[in-house]
């Protein structure tokens, strides 16, 4: 047999006679070696999501308040900490170039956002129904690929709004959400939710609604309608077609609110001369999503890059450990190794079985790192696709 | 139907289709109600895109409701011509586009015809106003209608500007005309005048006619409840005009007092039967009504030197 096979064939054994200290160090390699590509490829993958949500999403309007509640409400549907704006910021911001679809997020039904909105916000994100069809009337809602699959709903299927305040027996009654159609499959933060016309968000908030219509199986006995809706008491409202047309707003409509508005502008012309008109107006504001989202990865930016000098210096020490292993390992068979040469062995033959058990170590650890690597991006993709 | 042949023929509109709209690679409008539809007809005569009226051409604007499958080809539409001002019922519970929807009577300064209070949820007692939505029955309210439409159609592509403000110049002037001539016919002073459905307080309005609502089945005898408010309405003034939106049976005539002149005005919601809708046309109707309340006033008040009394 030849050094270089007698050197591995004894470096090979070393490493099989201690599995317990081979495996660890490798494992410790490895996690020395992937976790900064792990670093690299979750950040990839979180810029890639964002920046593509935001370039889908031009400009957002709203109320005076925080940038970044603004833009995520829109993109993401994050109920909460945006002010209203009124219905008639939408109508007086119309113009040819831009196409405007205004946003209700407030409410939720099992869990899932309900967005409410208009036929405008279909035909800008090019969303179809995969099954079924788009909202018509106050009460029905299309469901996102998402938000339909982890629910088992289906076209004719009912959902029951969330109610905000349970303790409240005078708050607002929860609506019966009809699906009539399930969007197609995106990969957007539009499968996660159920979208309405923008009057079913306002029959949410109890802004929209009609009179008198309960069933007399809905009534307890010895009550009526009258007692009912006296009561003040939660009621499903009743949203069949016989009673829509007894539906009336609180106030006109210019004054309903909507939580954003997000325009989508025909040319760059177009998205200018938007935006010079909100510049200009008292009570609302523009922000660019993509802007708002590049603000926050050069945060997340700087974060990467002081977690990759982190992973840095814990990757030397545990090469610098690693070392010492395979030193004090060195050291431990220093008798073998010495009988080795004083039996007749080549004098290069222990060195070069070191730095092959060092080497298959080092493979072993890179191997690993790469399995994990992989591994860990394919649960990120799952993870952040909707 | 060009401006100027419009002009020629009278202006009458032909039967609006009620059929619902096709989604289609060409521009479409779709029109609420049959007044806006007219509008639309005559302003946009000749331009290349497709006219339709949702509603059957004699629906009830207060009870008819679009389909689903009429919802989405009209959500499709390019443009939504409403009348607005609480017309076209369903709207309120529909999802329509937000922005190619155009309510033509925002301009048209609303009119108040009641509230109602009441109080359910947390948020107390709180009125509704109902607002009288029969804005067209007012020629100027109209024509603000008109310039809604022109500059909404104005905006469409493929859009023949010229033949639009020519086609807006004559109505114009046919509902100035028509204005004129109301304001001729209008009585005065003006008589106690009450209707039987609030179809006509826009009309009132831009006349200086005060006209009560004392809501009358114009085929059902009135409630003692109501009888009693149509006798101290009859009893407020001489020879008091009721009018009426179709014409009353004779049982609800006997039931009302004698000296009560019933006059049917065209509400101008819906066409003649086996007619197209023509606004101008129909208007005149009402005006030889009006004129005809003078009429009557003159021989009632020689009557009234010779023996007194009033008459139906």
């Amino acid at each position: 047999m030849s050094l270089s096979g007698d050197a591995g064939w004894l470096a090979l054994r070393a490493l099989v006679a201690a599995p317990g200290r081979s495996l660890a160090l490798s494992a410790a390699l490895g996690i020395a070696f992937g976790m900064p590509a792990l670093t690299l490829s979750a950040a990839a993958r979180a810029q890639q999501a964002l920046q593509h949500r935001a370039r889908e999403t031009p400009v957002v309007i709203g109320a005076p308040g925080d940038t970044f509640d603004l833009a995520f409400a829109a993109m993401h549907f994050r109920p909460g900490g945006t002010r209203p704006l009124p219905w008639a910021t939408l109508e007086q911001l119309a113009a040819p170039g831009v196409l405007l679809a205004p946003m209700h997020v407030v409410h939720t039904a099992d869990g899932a956002p309900v967005v409410g909105t208009a036929p405008e916000y279909f035909e800008a994100r090019s969303l179809v129904a995969e099954r079924g069809r788009l909202p018509a009337v106050v009460g029905e809602a299309v469901a996102g690929a998402s938000a339909a699959r982890v629910r088992g709903l289906q076209v004719g299927h009912t959902l029951r709004s969330d109610l905000e305040a349970l303790h409240d027996l005078s708050g607002e009654a929860p609506l019966t959400l009809t699906i009539t159609g399930i969007l197609e499959h995106t990969g957007t933060s539009d499968d996660n939710a159920l979208f309405t016309d923008v009057r079913t968000a306002w029959a949410l908030d109890g802004r929209l609604h009609g009179h008198g219509s309960l069933r007399a199986d809905e009534t307890l006995p010895g009550t009526t309608r009258a007692h009912a809706y006296g009561s003040g008491a939660v009621l499903p409202a009743d949203t069949r077609p016989d009673a829509l047309g007894a539906f009336h707003l609180h106030g006109g409509l210019a004054e309903q609110p909507l939580t954003a508005i997000v325009a989508f502008p025909k040319a760059p012309r177009d998205r200018d001369l938007l935006l010079d008109r909100i510049a200009s107006a008292d009570g609302i504001r523009a922000v660019r999503p993509d802007r708002v989202v590049s603000e926050l990865l050069a945060i997340g930016h700087r974060v990467r890059d002081g977690l990759l000098v982190f992973l840095g210096l814990v990757g030397t020490a545990t090469l610098a450990l690693v070392a010492l292993c395979l030193d004090l390992s060195r050291r431990l068979r220093a008798e073998e190794t010495a009988l080795l040469r004083r039996l007749g062995a080549h004098p290069m033959l222990v060195p070069r079985m070191h730095a092959i058990e060092s080497a298959t170590l080092i493979g072993l650890g890179l191997a690993f790192a790469a399995l994990m690597t992989a591994a860990a991006d394919t649960a990120l993709a799952q993870a952040m696709t909707p | 139907m060009t401006p100027l042949l419009a002009i020629l023929t009278g202006c009458v509109s032909s039967p609006p289709s009620s059929a619902v709209p096709e989604p289609t690679a060409s521009v479409s409008v779709v029109a609420g109600s049959v007044t806006v539809h007219h509008l639309a007809e005559r302003i946009g005569a000749g331009q290349p895109w497709e006219l339709s009226l949702l509603p059957p051409v004699d629906a009830d604007p207060g009870t008819w409701r679009p389909d689903a499958a009429a919802v989405s080809a009209t959500q499709a539409a390019d443009l939504i011509l409403l009348n607005g001002a609480g017309y076209e019922r369903w709207v309120t519970t529909t999802a329509l586009p937000a922005t190619r929807v155009v309510r033509t009577a925002d301009g048209v300064p609303p009119l108040q015809t009641g509230r109602r209070t009441h109080s359910h949820g947390s948020d107390g007692a709180h009125s509704h106003g109902d607002v009288d939505p029969h804005t067209w029955m007012d020629p100027r309210a109209y024509e603000t209608q008109a310039v809604a439409v022109h500059a909404a159609l104005s905006r469409l592509p493929g859009a023949d500007s010229t033949a639009l403000d020519a086609a807006l110049h004559a109505l114009r002037d046919q509902l100035g005309q028509l204005d004129a001539d109301l304001q001729a016919a209008a009585p005065v002073p003006a008589p106690p005048m009450a209707s039987n459905h609030p179809s006509f307080g826009h009309l009132g309005r831009r006349l200086g006619l005060s006209i009560v609502s004392l809501d009358i089945d114009p085929a059902v005898p009135p409630d003692a409840g109501t009888m009693a408010d149509i006798h101290d309405w009859a009893a407020s003034g001489e020879m008091p005009v009721m009018l009426w939106e179709a014409q009353p049976s004779a049982a609800v005539m006997d039931a009302l007092p004698a000296t009560v002149v019933h006059l049917t005005l065209d509400p101008l919601e819906h066409p003649r039967p086996g007619r197209g809708y023509a606004h101008a046309e129909q208007a005149q109707t009402n005006v030889a009504a009006l004129r005809s309340i003078s009429r009557r006033r003159a021989p009632a008040e020689s009557h009234r030197m010779g023996a007194g009394g009033g008459g139906r």
